[in-house]
């Protein structure tokens, strides 16, 4: 038998490229479990080079950089010269983009781009395929479901814009991958792709892990859009087709926190293999009690789904109460969210904030920052088991959070917390722990003791060496396929 | 916390402000209020109808976004100031310095049309940024090798054989400090070295100087530019821009120039109204994205009119083609009025004029016809034109005796055109396709 499991981790828009919770949680595994061969496939979008902001540990090695919208590199195994399939990208539309359709049909459409690379190209030209695929739409627009509402219509932006999404779905599934033992996606999207092809085409086992809902968070970002129902539609039901595919090819799907379960069995996983391991950390021996500077930290990336807005009233309303607080916020700005970080600049000048809040920037080093609040915050509207809180509470420093995803569950006793974008309520708590020091410490040494005995980094590293030892080892290696 | 459906769907609506596209988005709104997922997944229902289509926020904001007017103008100036400079140039060289431009425009069109579809497809909206992707890795080691190479090989040469790297090093340069907002700088180095020249300055070392320069300010320009990440074109999309560029050229270079029609500063005027109409025929064209973007965003699938798609795409294209006749006759008429004194004919300017628009037209035509992502049709359209115009000059059978190339820019415009006309009787398929 082989000496070391061949494990592919797949990202997407996260490890190694992007620093956060998830890309800390991957460093996490690849570092601390070198018994295992790791592979990593990083999914990235943006049309543009993507520079690590990781360097992988020497059994570690990035096999693919996959950059959906820009990588117009064209691969070799591209072909071009040979037919394509002119009902391709209608069937990937009605396997995606259909309500009451079985995954299967779409775990189906990406074997077929895996086991004929050289025709996708060609799938997606001319003037069958593309009739066929709004002739496609037009058959999804008219199903009639008790879940879906009546008459709504994609409009052709959209259309343009799924089957160029379509494309790159097929050209992702068209992808080589070397065999493995086992695929390990983190998340049930783009990144669960490579896994649904090895688990049909040669029986690879998947493992998926699923740190925020992501059909959740996809409906999150299409509810706050201004756009129009074709475009919601097509965004949200493609992650829902996505994550289903992805929850019925999974051999073990390992939520960070219980919250995320109902979501999972009601798109179709199968309670029995839903197992979750919450995200652990290492805690500091000793907690140092606050230093009492009235200084609040908070750690994520410049993203609607942190909801930066909430955080900067919420600042403005303390500031309001206590002039002399202070807010630092650490996290980088993603491809794509400029306009979101420039929305946040105007709105920090309209609240009068000055030096009172000050975006500082990614830092990879969240704990350090993190000691040197008073109180950590957050305010994401949706979350899996963040990484930041752990971090906060790993240090013994208090927190103040909403209650989405795993918070709950983390914080017992540890912290307060509020609705999402309840600013009163997060505003109220920051207040107080920034004035009852006693409060604050306590809280933050409850915090420290729960990490050391609940979610240490030493636990959740043992959950994943038994799974993916117990996916890897259980099935003949792959070295034949 | 428990709710009734009733009250479930009334506390979506107003979340929403309309009513949820399906219950999953329902459950999500119910969740963000504090119900439990499993209970928000248990309510959640879709409630009434949808609104029509709306535009997509992208679009809105294309649509509104002012051309770039100003680049326009910039690469105008930069054309004709590079055709300008190489007047005096030649005027003081040999016979062969004179044949160099023959050599020198297909290998500067090649590495213009090339250089544009790799790096410069889709440029940034800051000159600033736009060259960038010259900046990475391995790729600028390249180009600075390559570019000081020239220098050095243009001075030890020394001309007139080095006259063609010299025109292929300015023509080319001169694109990349355009791109990058410098035109008044390419303006001054070219204008000061044929002032120079006309003062009687020693041709090899005004030449190497002008050269040196425009290398130097190239990496300036490069080297001051903000790192850009965007991914390249792929090379074989490259290289086959690169030969359509090459084959306009050597349509230009057929080109046999009336017996007294002035040589190159002829040719030189006779270019500037195709070069302008050209200009402002792709500007009219640029619009059509977001226009067309517009309406798909407003139009559902299934529904009707998209058969008027084809006629917008159509309209615009035949009003960039009007634009191109207005501005290059017009200004073809100014033309030979003005060269009268250096008494030409009026049929051997009518002819050079007449050849350098048709030529300007197809160049046109190809360069949308790769705009719209059908590269290879662009290169066989060109050699079919090149074809025709090599045997037109054989057979004899041109319109004109000394403008053979006239019969393969026609044929290329002509074929173009037709193509154009085709490729654009499904504009959403072909928005669709564009990688």
């Amino acid at each position: 038998m082989r000496d070391r499991v061949r494990v592919l981790l797949t990202t997407e828009g996260t490890y190694p490229h992007v620093v956060g919770g998830v890309s800390t949680w991957c460093d996490q595994l690849l570092r601390h479990l070198p018994e295992f061969a790791w592979q990593v496939y990083a999914i990235t979008a943006g049309g543009r080079r993507q520079i690590p902001a990781y360097r992988l540990p020497d059994h570690a090695r990035l096999v693919t950089a996959f950059d959906l919208w820009g990588s117009v590199r064209r691969p070799v195994w591209a072909g071009g010269g040979r037919a394509g399939r002119d009902d391709l990208a209608a069937g990937l539309a009605g396997a995606l983009f259909g309500w009451d359709v079985s995954p299967d049909r779409l775990v189906d459409e990406l074997t077929w781009c895996a086991d004929h690379p050289d025709r996708v190209e060609a799938a997606f030209r001319g003037r069958v395929a593309w009739r066929l695929y709004l002739a496609q739409l037009e058959a999804i627009q008219g199903e009639v479901s008790p879940e879906v509402a009546e008459g709504w219509a994609f409009d052709l932006a959209s259309a343009v814009q799924g089957y160029q999404a379509l494309g790159w779905i097929a050209r992702l599934a068209a992808t080589p991958v070397e065999p493995v033992d086992v695929v390990h996606a983190s998340a049930a999207g783009w990144a669960a792709i490579p896994g649904i092809v090895q688990r049909a085409r040669r029986g690879t086992p998947m493992l998926l892990t699923e740190h925020g809902v992501y059909v959740r968070e996809a409906y999150l970002a299409a509810t706050r859009s201004e756009n129009g129902m074709g475009h919601r539609a097509l965004t949200t039901r493609m992650a829902r087709g996505l994550a289903r595919a992805a929850y019925r090819s999974a051999d073990w799907i390992a939520p960070v926190t219980d919250a995320h379960r109902s979501w999972e069995t009601h798109l179709g996983a199968a309670p029995g293999r839903i197992h979750t391991i919450p995200n652990g950390v290492v805690a500091d021996d000793a907690v140092e009690p606050p230093p009492g500077r009235r200084t609040v930290v908070s750690v994520g990336r410049i993203d609607p789904l942190k909801d930066v807005a909430t955080m900067l009233r919420v600042a403005a309303a303390v500031v309001r109460r206590l002039p002399d607080a202070s807010f630092r916020h650490y996290g980088p700005v993603p491809a794509g969210q400029d306009g979101y970080m420039a929305a946040c600049r105007r709105l920090h000048a309209e609240l009068g904030l000055g030096d009172a809040f000050r975006f500082m920037g990614p830092t990879t080093t969240p704990m350090t920052v993190t000691r040197a609040a008073d109180v950590a915050l957050m305010t994401s509207i949706s979350e899996g088991f963040p990484m930041a809180v752990l971090e906060a509470l790993a240090v013994g420093r208090p927190v103040v959070a909403t209650e989405v995803g795993g918070v709950r569950d983390a914080l017992v006793g540890a912290g307060l917390t509020a609705p999402p974008r309840d600013v009163q309520g997060l505003a109220e708590a920051t207040a107080t722990l920034l004035s009852e020091h006693e409060l604050a410490a306590e809280l933050g040494a409850r915090g420290h003791a729960r990490v050391q005995r609940r979610f240490s980094q030493d636990a959740m590293l043992a959950a994943y060496r038994a799974v993916l030892n117990g996916l890897g080892r259980a099935r003949p290696l792959a070295a034949s396929a | 916390m428990t709710l009734g459906e009733g009250l479930a769907q009334i506390r979506v609506r107003a979340a929403l402000g309309r009513p949820p596209q399906d219950a999953l988005e329902a459950a999500v709104v119910l969740e963000s209020w504090g119900l439990p997922p499993a209970a928000a997944l248990g309510v959640a229902r879709p409630d009434g109808p949808q609104a029509p289509p709306r535009a997509l926020e992208a679009w809105t904001r294309l649509a509104a976004e002012p051309a770039q007017r100003g680049d326009g103008l910039g690469l105008a100036i930069g054309l004709v100031a590079a055709a300008v400079w190489v007047v005096p140039l030649v005027a003081l060289l040999s016979r062969t310095a004179v044949d160099a431009w023959r050599w020198a425009l297909p290998v500067t069109f090649f590495l213009q049309w090339a250089l544009r579809r790799r790096y410069l497809a889709h440029p940034d909206a800051d000159p600033r940024a736009r060259l960038g992707s010259l900046r990475q890795g391995r790729l600028g080691t390249l180009v600075w090798a390559l570019a000081g190479a020239l220098a050095v090989s243009t001075l030890i040469w020394a001309l007139p054989a080095g006259a063609v790297l010299a025109m292929v090093a300015v023509w080319t340069g001169g694109l990349l400090l355009v791109q990058r907002g410098w035109t008044l700088a390419y303006l001054a180095l070219l204008g000061g070295g044929s002032a120079a020249l006309a003062l009687g300055a020693p041709v090899l070392a005004d030449v190497a100087g002008e050269v040196s320069g425009v290398l130097i300010l190239v990496g300036l320009a490069v080297a001051t530019s903000r790192p850009n990440t965007r991914w390249p074109r792929p090379w074989r999309e490259t290289l086959t821009c690169g030969l359509v560029g090459a084959a306009v050229a050597l349509l230009i270079v057929q080109f046999r120039f009336p017996a007294n029609a002035g040589g190159l500063e002829l040719w030189t005027v006779a270019m500037v109204p195709s070069l302008l109409g050209g200009l402002v025929g792709f500007w009219w064209l640029g619009g059509l994205w977001p226009a067309l973007g517009l309406k798909l965003a407003r139009m559902a699938v299934g529904g009707r009119g998209r058969e008027r798609l084809a006629a917008i795409a159509r309209g615009r294209s035949a009003t960039a083609l009007v634009a191109y006749i207005v501005v290059a006759v017009g200004l073809s008429a100014a033309g030979l009025a003005t060269l009268a004194p250096l008494g030409l004919t009026r049929g051997d300017a009518l002819t050079v004029f007449a050849n350098l628009d048709v030529i300007g037209l197809a160049s046109a035509a190809l360069a949308w016809m790769v705009a719209l992502g059908r590269h290879g049709l662009a290169l066989a359209t060109a050699a079919v034109a090149l074809c025709a115009g090599i045997a037109a000059g054989h057979l004899g059978v041109a319109p004109l005796a000394t403008d053979p190339q006239l019969a393969g820019a026609g044929v290329a415009a002509g074929l173009a055109g037709a193509l154009l006309w085709w490729t654009q009787r499904e504009p959403d398929r072909l928005l669709a396709e564009l990688r």
